[in-house]
């Protein structure tokens, strides 16, 4: 029971990842594989301030600081790759992502490099530490909550609308005088700063970290919970990042050697990923139309 | 200047690998629109299939190469033709988010790769390459059989760049790439010409992968960042030739070995990475915007001088 609690808890990161990368991705149409180093940007944040500069107290801190961080990483990228055409963001952002897992490993004095930051302390919110499994399970959830309800809040509000009219018709949009990239370097930051909240809870659950964990693999992981599950569909997002975090353990389960299952689980992925795109392009769950009125 | 010599030469040899999957990229990329990244997948494709071939079977180390080339080569036909061509559709007729292809070449790297995984072992593998002996290259000594390599990255790409300006699947994989509507109605067929020229890049990221495993132990993962670093090398200049591709891949490789030498091993992916995305954005932002500007001046000239000369006429 408590291995589930922790395979559900891990789901819950990623699906909350997932569902803040939708934010950039299927809401807007601007594919980073970078989402990764945000999410990075918040485990390090609190990675670092937890154990060098104080304990759990340092979660709330360290959030806003990591919000602040990929922020301003993401305005300031965004604003570049965004005056490309469209499928060199992409290559953009690959590099980004190659870059940011190079510092990870060079920043020794920051990051201790390959070997990682050990003994993270557990996040303390208020009076409430989330020390237990069923703690740990509960703040995920939380985040989960969080995350999709501020997706579902930017899909249904104006902004969300013209997002949709950028992704679908750029030109067209412009010509209406909607601000093209202003919207587009909006979403990609706050698809960002989202996962570098879920990088703080990731670090706090897990309690230690190394560069491993946010490599491109990582990014192309989260692409694939998006594309199956549903590009612009936040449940969708949701259902893609549970559902192919939970993949890894069913395989454990089923006696897979864990080496054997590790790339059983990328094979799989990887037809998924081009039997959606071929058979079922808006994934599991599609998004919904928009009603003429 | 001897430090230099070996850094260069290194890049000529390195550079070699790269360029085969530098030059197909951005061929594929300029006429078809898709950014294969599937081309690291047939990198190890060829690799491997040297090892298969030689290693385990037998078969002389030549012979090895040609097949695991061919072998690349129809991999990559056969993806475009039952994958890349129902999700992009032909003739430019079906509209597609341009999300979908990216998508799909990843999913098959991906495939592909962990299918070598699982097949071969996580390990790293190599070939023995054929004992050439050793060159001296002024204070240098080099291996006889890493300037063969050079020479034989330089010959695919050349022979790629003649086959292209002298056949007609040539001008034609041109014109699709120009305009695909176009070229259906001046009965370019676009199934052959993408069979062809999927088959022709293939084959040389598969001669690259073959090449690399005879150098230097390989994982089947290997082919990422060099269809990485190829995909950035041709997307500095797009609309380059197969020649400057294969030029840029060795300026590539050169500041990669270049900052192992001066920084140490771990920046050099940054380093490169940085500069290359740098020469992206020169190339596809800063030089248009200047080039817009210098035409807006020439513009603004013009309206001045013509104005200026009419109104003494009409005064």
């Amino acid at each position: 029971m408590e291995y589930w609690i922790t395979v559900l808890t891990f789901a819950l990161i990623f699906a909350s990842l997932s569902v803040s990368y939708n934010i950039s991705v299927g809401y807007v149409g601007m594919l980073s594989i970078a989402h990764a180093a945000f999410f990075s940007v918040g485990a390090y944040t609190y990675g670092y301030l937890g154990t060098k500069l104080g304990g759990g107290e340092m979660f709330l801190p360290a959030v806003g600081l990591a919000i602040l961080i990929a922020l301003a990483i993401s305005i300031t990228i965004g604003a570049i790759i965004t005056l490309l055409p469209e499928n060199f963001v992409v290559m953009g952002t690959f590099a980004l992502q190659v870059i940011f897992t190079t510092l990870l490993i060079n920043t020794a004095g920051i990051t201790n490099g390959v070997q990682g930051l050990a003994g993270i302390p557990a996040p303390i919110i208020g009076p409430y530490e989330f020390a237990s499994r069923t703690q740990n399970f509960i703040l995920t959830a939380g985040l989960a909550l969080v995350s999709l309800l501020i997706a579902i809040a930017i899909l249904r509000s104006n902004i969300g609308l013209r997002a949709r009219a950028v992704r679908e018709e750029p030109a067209a949009a412009l010509s209406l005088g909607v601000p093209v990239r202003l919207i587009q370097v909006s979403f990609f930051a706050v698809g960002a700063s989202l996962a570098a909240v879920a990088g703080c809870v990731y670090a706090g659950v897990i309690g230690f970290i190394d560069p491993s964990s946010f490599t491109i693999h990582t990014s192309v992981q989260l692409l694939a919970m998006v594309v199956i599950g549903g590009m612009g569909n936040p449940y969708g997002a949701l259902a893609g990042g549970f559902v192919i975090s939970v993949l890894p353990a069913l395989l454990i389960e089923m006696n897979i050697g864990e080496g054997a299952a590790a790339a059983l689980q990328q094979i799989l992925f990887g037809a998924v990923m081009i039997l959606v795109i071929m058979l079922r392009p808006s994934g599991m769950f599609p998004e919904r139309k928009i009603a003429s009125k | 200047m001897t430090h230099f010599l070996e850094i260069l030469i290194q890049a000529f040899y390195t550079g070699a690998e790269w360029a085969l999957i530098a030059v197909g990229f951005g061929f594929i990329a300029r006429t078809t629109n898709i950014f294969h990244l599937a081309l690291g997948a047939l990198f190890s494709v060829g690799g491997y299939s040297v090892y298969l071939l030689s290693v385990r079977n037998g078969l002389p180390i030549p012979l090895g190469i040609v097949i695991g080339a061919v072998l690349a080569g129809l991999v990559g036909s056969i993806i475009d033709r039952f994958i890349y061509q129902p999700v992009t559709g032909l003739y430019g007729q079906r509209k597609v988010n341009h999300l979908a292809p990216f998508v799909t070449s990843l999913g098959i790297l991906i495939v592909i790769q962990n299918v070598i995984q699982i097949w071969f072992g996580a390990s790293p593998l190599y070939v023995q390459p054929p004992d050439l002996g050793v060159t001296q290259i002024g204070q240098s000594r080099v291996l006889t059989w890493n300037l063969l390599k050079a020479a034989m990255s330089l010959a695919a790409c050349g022979l790629f760049a003649f086959w292209l300006s002298r056949t007609r699947t040539g001008a034609s994989a041109v014109a699709l790439g120009q305009n695909a509507e176009g070229a259906s109605v001046v009965g370019v067929s676009e199934i052959s010409v993408r069979f062809q020229i999927f088959f022709a890049t293939g084959m040389l990221a598969g001669l690259g992968g073959s090449l690399a495993i005879l150098s230097h132990p390989t994982l089947p993962g290997d082919g990422f960042p060099i269809v990485l670093y190829g995909a950035l090398i041709s997307l500095i200049m797009p609309k380059a030739g197969i020649m400057t591709w294969w030029i840029a891949s060795v300026g590539a490789a050169f500041i990669y070995a270049q900052s192992i030498a001066s920084i140490g091993g771990g920046w050099q992916d940054t380093i490169l990475q940085s500069v290359l995305m740098g020469g992206i954005v020169v190339s596809r932002i800063l030089i248009p915007w200047m080039q817009r500007r210098a035409k807006l001046r020439a513009a603004a000239a013009t309206l001045a001088a013509t104005s200026a000369a009419a109104k003494p006429a009409g005064s």
